[in-house]
């Protein structure tokens, strides 16, 4: 389903973030790419969602190379693919429900697809109850599901997490990775950047190691090793 | 875009606009500013101009004849001259006529009066034109220099005297126009920049936003419209502000502008254009401020 194929990135300065990166992910993979800060784990799913673009190759998705989208499609493209970062990205001043609903309503939602779907997911995530509460009212960990909930309010074919646990304790670290991992069941592809050791080795999952840029390991029922 | 997507864009830009408190009345007193300067140059220049123009208009040119020249051929031709429709009068003066008007101007000069007394009549009959627009002289001269009448014609004043009062009040009311356009255009500029920075301001505050919105694949013109509706609202409302000060600004000053200027009624004229006037404003600010949201949204909101 995603491919990239011979793609690096290139920053001013001859500051190379991806190196002839060659990747290929199935549908309905769970895949967790690995490596220390700076290696490229950012850069790579930024790409997919054409937040960056590659300085060669071509990142394809669905058989079409991305690059080829027009700027129409751009907004098509990123609500087939969810997104979710460390710092959860969140709206202070609106409530739980309205953080996911905004979601739907900048896509031209109507009011009642939008009280569905929005009840729908924060259910899945376990935060229906919470839903009138603001972002600041939460933990880290329900915070980062409210952020879950969001991206998958269009029911994205992949789900994006890059460092989704960086903030958190073991505990919040858990309940989102088993969240994850629920979301994958349900037939969602999830790409997953981190460099948490611990829950790569627990999952027992596809892992891709980074370094300097470079693909230098790609496992099924992969351990972190670098 | 969709009904509902442009719906909720423009209730966004209210909301924003509502929100920004200081900062929407700061923008909005300085663009009123700014309108006003404007109105006031635009108000000065119309004076100016019908000034100009009314003494334009009080110049008359005259054909002088020949002292052997028959009357009734002198009666033809300005009857000739009155059928021409630029032409607002035409009236001839016989010699006698001229004198009694020439005596009656110096009727305090002895010296002058005693002078005719020896001379005689020296003045010439001659036909007196008037016309709605003072550059149609020189048309209407040159239909009566190819015409019969030419020799009867010893001088016309319009060459030495009058055309160049009427050029160089020509070059006034030009240049006037033009430094009115440009001080117009120069506060016009202003204005934009002000409005420009504001927007650029709520982009700053609302960036959290701008980038979910961009996450969460949003069409464009649903991130785009909102500021465009906050610049148009700063826009409006610094028009309606503006429009409601200056009315009453003109009215008090009005009898001090007639003292001065008693042929231009300044409160007439805005009552008979206030339609018009209110809607360019209104039209003007809408738009200079929608022009300010696109510029900003060209240089710093990246989708």
């Amino acid at each position: 389903m995603i491919q990239f194929r011979n793609v690096s990135k290139i920053y001013s300065g001859d500051i190379a973030a991806l190196r002839n990166v060659n990747l290929d992910i199935g549908s309905g993979e769970f895949v967790s790419i690995v490596g220390q800060s700076g290696t490229g784990k950012s850069t790579l799913l930024k790409l997919l969602i054409l937040e960056e673009f590659p300085t060669a190759g071509q990142v394809i998705f669905h058989d079409r190379d991305i690059m080829t989208l027009g700027k129409r499609e751009i907004p098509f493209h990123r609500r087939r693919i969810g997104v979710v970062f460390q710092d959860f990205k969140l709206l202070n001043k609106r409530t739980v429900f309205e953080n996911v609903s905004f979601a739907l309503e900048v896509a031209g939602k109507s009011n009642r697809e939008i009280r569905q779907n929005a009840g729908q997911i924060l259910e899945i995530v376990g935060l229906r109850e919470r839903s009138d509460k603001y972002p600041n009212q939460l933990s880290g960990g329900e915070q980062q599901r409210v952020a879950i909930a969001r991206a998958l309010v269009h029911h994205p074919e992949v789900l994006v997490a890059d460092e989704p646990t960086g903030n958190l304790d073991m505990i919040n670290t858990w309940e989102i990775m088993e969240l994850l991992l629920r979301i994958n069941k349900l037939g969602t592809t999830v790409l997953l950047a981190t460099h948490n050791k611990e829950t790569v080795d627990r999952i027992n999952r596809r892992v891709v190691a980074l370094d300097k840029g470079m693909v230098i390991r790609d496992q099924q029922e992969g351990r972190y090793m670098i | 875009m969709e009904w509902l997507t442009f719906w909720r864009g423009v209730k966004s830009g209210v909301r924003n606009f509502s929100r920004n408190g200081w900062l929407s009345v700061a923008t909005i007193s300085i663009i009123v500013l700014t309108l006003f300067i404007i109105n006031t140059v635009f108000i000065i220049t119309i004076v100016a101009k019908e000034t100009l123009e009314s003494v334009q208009h009080k110049i008359d040119v005259s054909i002088y004849f020949k002292s052997d020249t028959d009357e009734n051929e002198a009666k033809a031709l300005a009857s000739m001259i009155g059928k021409i429709a630029e032409v607002t009068e035409a009236r001839y003066i016989s010699k006698d006529e001229a004198l009694q008007a020439f005596k009656e101007k110096h009727s305090k000069d002895e010296i002058i009066l005693q002078s005719l007394e020896e001379l005689g009549n020296p003045l010439q009959s001659s036909v007196s034109i008037k016309m709605k627009t003072p550059d149609a002289y020189q048309g209407i001269l040159e239909k009566v220099r190819v015409s019969q009448y030419n020799n009867l014609i010893s001088d016309v004043d319009y060459y030495s005297e009058k055309r160049p009062i009427i050029e160089r009040l020509n070059n006034i009311i030009q240049s006037l126009k033009k430094i009115g356009v440009a001080i117009i255009g120069i506060f016009a500029v202003i204005a934009v920049l002000v409005t420009f920075n504001s927007i650029r301001l709520t982009m700053y505050n609302y960036r959290r936003e701008v980038e979910v919105m961009k996450l969460v694949g949003a069409n464009p013109w649903f991130i785009r419209l909102p500021f465009i509706v906050e610049g148009m609202l700063y826009g409006f409302f610094a028009a309606w502000i503006s429009i409601l000060l200056f009315y009453p600004v003109v009215y008090f000053s009005s009898p001090y502008i007639v003292s001065a200027v008693p042929n231009v009624n300044i409160v007439s004229y805005l009552h008979i254009h206030a339609l018009e006037i209110i809607a360019i404003q209104i039209v003007s600010g809408v738009v200079l401020g929608a022009i300010s949201s696109l510029i900003a949204i060209r240089k710093y909101l990246k989708i």
